[in-house]
């Protein structure tokens, strides 16, 4: 809470995100709660990586942040304006500059278009530069994330493999020059050997383009080498932000450690602090979700008192943000070893 | 859908066949007509598309008048090859101005009813809510009427006409392209590509109209082929029950009422314009059938 | 559960059928009052003098008001009086019970003929598919399916009246008068109803059948050697029919359709002929009661095929 504030305040934050929550009804007139009160920020230029397991809401949340998906409550502000807000003209203008890329590659390309149009229709929606322009400045793009307009430019998209999909869908979001693109689990769909490469890509654009990215991902390995700061997710609402560095080294809430237990160590005794601490068990239902701190159901360190206290975001050292009553602070992590 | 053609029946089928077990079909299993027959099944479409577009230019006689002796039979002089009919009128004129009647009412029907049909379709799976109610009352009340018996009404009631054949045909025919497109675009309308042209800033009528309808117009157009027999019979149909268009204007269902008192002694006045109608629905159907499996072997291949 | 589910269907489409027909008589009333020239005028012929033109307009209600006509309808209707025709003095109700056994034979007896003609081919074709028996029957189905209704009524009454004498070409027997001349004035038209129904019942058959026969149980019941014809009918038959039962609604509309024009090839007394004759003579109110009829009854038929579907497949009431 007092965290969002903060960062909403320093003049270099280009998004924050506050107490969001979103809904979607479901039979019976009951209601499932995606997203249950998520707060955080992002500065200028930074690459924030979210992570949590399949169904914890990660989609959702990008989809509300960019009003795909018209939040039930809270507030988004990118640039100084609130988007829940806005509607029609307003929102176009508004979104500009934040795009999204979407989880599958293929579907996010309109089947029945060529390549070349696919890039090129953000500069045609908007009106931006005389047709000739707009086909130089498509074939530029396509050629910075490896694509050869002159060569594939006039193929469709299923004549693609999914990492050249994802690279036009990353064109076609930078047409438009965001500073800020949300990358829903860009490359889970890819082949390993293609996962790096359109990560590198990313992060090469990034660095030149100079604008903020949200990474999603569910498991931290991938978002461990581009990330500055790390948000951990679960069942709809963020467990624990730090800086890469620090999420990393000291990881502070119960869910982090056993997300990191889950990447393989080329070194077993790396791994030394948290073993046998495994998480356990299945995600619960969002329908239904479990009383005071979500994760008791699954937690090692779980106590009486966490399924009745709803844990606050409270900050453990500068900048390292948990919602746990017990974090895993030096000590207790060595004692709990 | 491919290997089941139900064309003449009334118009709600496409989307009302099950495509239960149909991955499971062999090749052997589909029906795979040889090209041969829908290569002929095209130029006799084709031959009479011609003919009735042309047919003010080629040397035919009036095909409303009186021309000579009644009752001809067909190839007995050069002049009027097929003969002549109860009063005297040239048949072979007859039954291509009766194409061009018959074609042009259902090609009209046809395109107005796709067209209108595609865009409800569209839009009431893009808005659902009060849109969906609201057309979907209106193609049950329109298929709360065997598609006949509807335009029998409504010759009934405004009068036997071109304009009200065509327009009635539009209207029973609408319902299936309303549900077929509806069908068709709710598969598109939350895919990832039209949100992100949302994020884009495209508006309504561009998401619509430029993303999601050229992917949903492939299946469309081939219904509409399939479509055709049954207009083309309906149209047929109405005029051999006197309510089509009305005389002396030309129709080959008219022709083959007007033949029919004389079928004992002259059976080539109904047998001529009725194997002419008949080939024309089965090269129609043949067509239709070809399109719709070759739409969807392309469909499975995205 | 699923009887719960089965029951909220049947009510939820017995209030869709309500409404639809309220409609629809709305609609035709409506449409009725399109027709162009006065009603008043084609009872009274065209010399009638205006007094006479105002008593019949006064007497029928035409000057009112379309919901106004409506209303009257709808509470005559609610009495039981459909009203009486302006041709022949009949009432529709009349008319209506002369009409409509003639019709309901015609199409009963054609959808019998065509299940049980449809039902072995379909079996034997989509367990023998792409052999040579199959092609063949595909290319007649082909034919039935591009036959116009009235083509095929003309065809078989030449052949079979004309040419070979074995049935009428033309008349109709009443089944209660007479039940063998019924027979025989019956046939032909049962035909020609029937030639398309076949097609499409084989057809839709056809390609489940196809699909019933790779499940694992059909092959278990093959490799216990039970005879084929066994498998067929026992096992294969009643999980193929799901399709035939969703477009056998869509057949019956065609099939009151195809009716209304073979009765005017035969010159048989059903409602279709009456439908006609009315719309040729305006005989409006007539023309609004069958109309009404025949909506009735392909509603309600429609209805229970929806019944029967849900029925069969449990899994369509949850949704
Ligand atoms: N349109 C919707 N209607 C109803 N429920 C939805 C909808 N979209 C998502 N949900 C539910 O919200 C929860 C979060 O889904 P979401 O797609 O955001 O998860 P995710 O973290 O992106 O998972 P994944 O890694 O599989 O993409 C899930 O329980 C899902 O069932
Ligand atoms: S609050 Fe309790 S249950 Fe939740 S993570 Fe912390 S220790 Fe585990
Ligand atoms: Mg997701």
């Amino acid at each position: 809470m007092s965290a969002a504030e903060t960062y909403q305040q320093a003049p270099d934050t280009i998004l924050s995100v506050e107490d969001l929550v979103l809904e979607f009804p479901v039979r019976d007139g009951k209601r499932v709660r995606a997203v249950s009160g998520v707060s955080f920020a992002i500065h200028e230029g930074e690459t924030l990586g979210l992570v949590g397991e399949s169904g914890c809401g990660k989609s959702s949340l990008a989809r509300a942040i960019v009003q795909l998906y018209r939040p039930t409550s809270g507030s988004v502000v990118f640039e100084g304006v609130d988007l829940t807000r806005l509607n029609g003209k307003e929102l176009k203008q508004a979104r500009r500059q934040l795009q999204m890329i979407f989880q599958d590659p293929i579907s996010s390309l309109n089947p029945r278009k060529r390549v070349i149009e696919l890039v090129r229709d953000p500069l045609r929606i908007w009106g931006i530069g005389s047709p000739s322009e707009q086909l130089d400045r498509s074939r530029q793009r396509l050629g910075e994330v490896g694509i050869d307009a002159d060569e594939s430019g006039s193929r469709r998209p299923h004549q693609f493999s999914g990492g050249q999909c994802q690279r036009i869908s990353i064109a076609r979001a930078l047409m438009l020059e965001p500073r800020l693109l949300i990358c829903d689990e860009p490359v889970s769909a890819l082949d390993v050997s293609v996962q790096a490469q359109v990560l590198n890509l990313l992060e090469d654009l990034k660095r030149r383009h100079g604008m903020a990215l949200l990474f999603i991902a569910h498991d931290l390995a991938v978002v461990k080498n581009i990330s500055d700061r790390v948000a951990v997710m679960y069942l709809g609402r963020l467990c624990e932000i730090a800086s890469s560095e620090s999420l990393y080294r000291e990881p502070a809430h119960p869910y982090t450690v056993g997300l990191l237990q889950a990447i393989p160590v080329p070194d077993p005794s790396a791994r030394q602090p948290f073993e046998g601490r495994k998480v356990r068990g299945e995600l619960p239902s969002p329908l239904d979700p479990p009383s005071g701190c979500r994760f008791h159901t699954r937690c090692p360190f779980a106590q009486p008192r966490c399924s009745s206290d709803t844990p606050e975001l409270r900050e453990i050292a500068p900048g390292h943000f948990v919602a746990c009553h017990f974090p895993l602070t030096g000590v207790h992590a060595n004692g709990a070893a | 859908m491919s290997e089941i053609s139900l064309a003449p029946t009334p118009p709600a089928l496409p989307t009302e066949i099950p495509v239960r077990g149909r991955a499971a079909l062999t090749r052997r299993q589909r029906r795979r007509r040889p090209s041969v027959l829908i290569i002929i099944a095209a130029v006799w479409i084709g031959a009479w598309a011609i003919l009735a577009v042309i047919a003010n230019w080629i040397p035919l006689a009036n095909p409303s008048h009186h021309v000579g002796h009644s009752r001809v039979g067909p190839f007995h002089s050069w002049s009027h090859p097929l003969g002549t009919d109860a009063l005297g009128r040239d048949e072979l004129s007859r039954l291509i101005f009766g194409a061009r009647q018959s074609l042009a009412v259902s090609v009209i029907a046809a395109a107005i009813a796709m067209s209108v049909g595609a865009i409800v379709g569209l839009l009431s799976a893009y808005i659902r809510n009060f849109m969906d109610v609201a057309v979907g009352t209106f193609t049950d009340a329109i298929l709360a009427f065997p598609p006949l018996v509807f335009l029998l009404a409504v010759a009934a009631t405004i009068g036997p006409s071109s304009t009200t054949v065509t327009g009635g045909l539009a209207i029973v025919s609408m319902p299936a392209f309303i549900r077929l497109s509806r069908a068709n675009a709710l598969r598109f309308v939350n895919r990832e590509f039209v949100q992100a042209n949302r994020l884009m800033g495209a508006g309504p009528l561009r998401i619509v109209f430029k993303e999601i309808l050229p992917n949903i117009l492939a299946p469309i157009a081939a219904y509409a082929v399939v479509l055709m027999a049954f207009l083309i019979v309906a149209a047929s149909s109405l005029s051999y029950l006197g309510l089509g268009v009305p005389p002396p204007a030309p129709s080959w269902g008219a022709m083959i009422a007007d033949g029919q008192p004389d079928l004992v002694q002259h059976p080539g006045l109904v047998f001529v314009p009725a194997v002419v109608l008949f080939i024309t629905v089965y090269a129609l159907n043949v067509l239709g059938d070809a399109a719709r499996q070759r739409f969807d072997v392309r469909e499975s291949a995205l | 559960m699923v009887r719960n589910a089965l029951l909220g269907m049947i009510i939820k489409r017995l209030g869709r059928l309500v409404v639809l027909m309220f409609l629809v008589t709305l609609a035709t009333t409506w449409m009725l009052n399109l027709v162009p020239g006065s009603p008043a005028v084609i009872l009274a012929g065209p010399s009638a003098t205006p007094s006479v033109i105002a008593a019949i307009n006064k007497k029928y209600g035409f000057n009112e008001s379309v919901l106004v006509q409506y209303w009257h309808w709808l509470s005559r209707v609610f009495h039981g009086d459909l009203g009486r025709s302006y041709q022949t003095q009949q009432t529709v109700t009349q008319a209506l019970s002369q009409r409509v056994p003639v019709s309901l034979e015609l199409t009963i007896m054609a959808g019998l003929i065509a299940l049980i003609i449809a039902v072995p081919t379909a079996l034997y074709t989509g367990y023998r598919a792409g052999s040579f028996a199959d092609r063949v029957v595909d290319g007649v189905t082909s034919s039935f399916i591009s036959i116009p209704g009235f083509l095929a009524g003309i065809l078989l009454a030449y052949l079979l009246a004309v040419k070979v004498h074995v049935f009428p070409a033309i008349g109709w027997q009443s089944l209660s008068k007479n039940p063998a001349r019924n027979f025989r004035t019956a046939v032909l038209p049962v035909v020609s109803l029937s030639l398309p129904l076949i097609a499409i019942f084989q057809r839709v058959l056809r390609a489940d059948v196809i699909a019933t026969l790779q499940q694992d149980y059909i092959l278990l019941a093959r490799s216990k050697g039970l005879p084929t014809w066994k498998i067929l009918f026992r096992h294969a038959l009643k999980p193929s029919s799901f399709s035939l039962l969703t477009i056998a609604g869509v057949a019956i509309g065609g099939l009151i359709g195809n009716a209304v024009i073979i009765e005017q090839v035969y010159s048989l007394p059903g409602l279709g002929s009456l439908l006609v004759s009315s719309i040729l003579s305006k005989d409006l109110v007539m023309v609004q009661a069958v109309i009404a009829i025949i909506a009735l009854v392909y509603l309600v038929l429609n209805l229970l095929v929806d019944i029967a579907y849900t029925a069969l497949d449990p899994r369509v009431a949850a949704q």
